[in-house]
């Protein structure tokens, strides 16, 4: 196949596999276009760009959307940070999580006063009250 | 004792009381609820709403497993000779796992073995892995 198809000669470069970028599919429709002259660069551009925003927008997106109790619940208290990060020990995050039935995939956060913060199936913040009642010994984080 | 692999037993089911099988099965829960019950913390705090489904969480006798694939062999010894309980748990809508979570900078990685996988299997018991390194 001739370099002409992939701008730079180069299609790796310029590979799009999720059809996220829209540059990255100007770029490639440009390219496809240059085989048809100056003109047909622009407009092979024009119309890679428009397909690599539909396809990113309309199909890739939904489909690499997270599930609704994996993704930060945008109502939780203010300065909630992943319990994996507050350094507590695994045992205790273990036991947090068995004790509010979080699972690998569910987001599990602490509130700044303690409290262990997850979703529900809607994506709404749930408080399940603080930290210390799930783990066996004082965590250090309620207040 | 196993080193940085934490493991315990979940059951859920709609509607069935899953702590109640958690002690049939001869083990302790250390937290449980029922469906339709008011939301509480285990120390008794009232929280807002009602649980949708039962749980139950449980300790496993694993003092002996020194790593993941033994600690998953003795609970899979211990659940064994209750399968027929566990699958009519499970077929009427329960679902039980075997939720491990892994620490941190001590866990150093596993094999499982197509024996221990297909023995969770017939078990009809699944197996969640919690490792945020």
């Amino acid at each position: 196949m001739e370099s002409v198809w992939y701008v730079g000669g180069n299609a790796i470069s310029l590979s799009d596999p999720d059809g996220l970028d829209p540059i990255a599919s100007a770029a490639g429709g440009a390219a496809m276009g240059s085989a048809f002259g100056p003109v047909g660069t622009v407009v092979g551009g024009v119309v890679g760009a428009g397909a690599g925003a539909a396809i990113g927008w309309h199909v890739i997106g939904p489909m690499l959307a997270k599930p609704g109790n994996e993704s930060r619940p945008t109502d939780a208290p203010s300065g909630t940070i992943p319990i994996d990060q507050v350094g507590l020990g695994r045992g205790d995050v273990h036991d947090i999580k068995d004790g509010v039935q979080n699972g690998t995939r569910d987001r599990t956060g602490i509130a700044p006063n303690g409290d262990v913060i997850t979703n529900d199936p809607r994506g709404r913040a749930v408080n399940n009250g603080p930290a210390d009642s799930f783990a066996r010994r004082p965590t250090g984080l309620c207040k | 004792m196993m080193s940085g692999v934490f493991i315990s037993m979940r059951l859920s089911h709609p509607f069935a009381d899953a702590g109640r099988l958690c002690r049939n099965l001869g083990f302790e829960p250390k937290r449980e609820w029922l469906a339709g019950q008011p939301k509480q913390t285990p120390k008794g705090m009232v929280l807002e709403g009602v649980y949708s489904s039962s749980y139950c969480a449980c300790e496993l006798p694993l003092d002996q497993a020194t790593d993941l694939e033994e600690g998953l062999q003795l609970a899979i010894e211990v659940l064994k000779p209750r399968t027929d309980v566990l699958n009519r748990f499970t077929q009427d809508g329960g679902r039980i796992s075997i939720f491990v979570s892994l620490e941190k900078g001590v866990f150093g990685g596993a094999q499982l073995t197509p024996h221990i996988l297909a023995q969770l299997a017939a078990l009809h018991v699944f197996l969640e892995i919690d490792r945020n390194f």
